[in-house]
């Protein structure tokens, strides 16, 4: 059998029960849109190192290309085409070679 | 993010949050500041939020967190007050007692013993309280909760049994001095 005082415990404990939700105040978002005004612009720094990881990056991928593009000049005379070159000068006749 | 999407989130969660609040601190001058310290928190690091659990498991974490933070200061200050007192000889009572809260959704015939719950709420040990709020306030499930605490369910089951031992026993004190 429940006495008195349990009877009543229950009775505080199920107070809340069927508690409807609180509601703040109309004009807690104006409040908050103020501090937001307040609130410093963050500008996100980018660190030293990582403009150097970039312009080292760039400056690897220019020289490569720099690279390629004279290895493969189509204007630029290969090695055989020199020494063909050099041979002609002394076998051809007509130049005579003191 | 931006003031838009924050004000979005806001229309979305601000009853939410704060009830949350209002439960713990127990007071709605300071829920509606915690409240707004909540949106401004979700603000400033929704860079950090990635994603592992929801939205409103985030926001309570936030919620929880700025409320422990808020009773640890003024617990402090308390503290402070009391010992001031000690050398004040004109009053003999304590100065920063807790005044009864009544929750403005509880029905009036109600009002004096959700008081008295929420005062043994309010004596709660941290765990069981956050437990007891975010199930029997705020209707989570079991899951949730043990999302938000980042615990297992049957720990927060635990603890619920445990909090509601702990209100019967705070009760059976305060039912004597009726």
């Amino acid at each position: 059998m429940i006495n008195n005082k349990d009877y009543w415990k229950d009775e505080v404990m199920q107070s809340i029960n069927g508690l409807q939700q609180a509601e703040p105040n109309v004009v807690l978002w104006a409040k908050l849109e103020n501090r937001l005004l307040q609130e410093p612009i963050h500008i996100k720094m980018v660190s030293k190192s990582k403009v150097w990881a970039v312009a080292a990056s760039i400056i690897f991928l220019l020289g490569i290309n720099i690279f390629f593009l004279v290895q493969n000049n189509p204007n630029k005379p290969n090695k055989n085409e020199i020494l063909l070159h050099a041979y002609q000068l002394y076998t051809n006749p007509e130049i005579q070679i003191p | 993010m931006s003031p838009n999407e924050l004000e979005h989130i806001y229309n979305h969660y601000n009853k939410r949050v704060y009830n949350t609040v209002l439960s713990y601190v127990q007071n709605a001058e300071d829920a509606e500041e915690i409240t707004q310290d909540v949106f401004l928190e979700v603000y400033r690091s929704s860079e950090n939020f990635k994603g592992d659990s929801s939205l409103s498991t985030w926001m309570y974490r936030i919620a929880i967190n700025k409320c422990l933070d808020f009773i640890k200061f003024k617990n402090r200050k308390k503290r402070f007050a009391f010992i001031s007192q000690l050398f004040d000889t004109q009053s003999g009572e304590l100065i920063h007692d807790k005044a009864d809260f009544f929750h403005p959704g509880v029905k009036i015939e109600n009002k004096e013993k959700a008081a008295i719950l929420f005062k043994a709420i309010h004596n709660l040990p941290q765990n069981q309280k956050n437990a007891f709020i975010l199930s029997q306030l705020e209707g989570l499930s079991y899951a949730e909760i043990s999302e938000v605490m980042q615990n297992t369910i049957p720990s927060v089951e635990s603890l619920l049994f445990r909090a509601k031992q702990n209100l019967r026993k705070q009760l059976g004190k305060w039912y004597k001095e009726e």
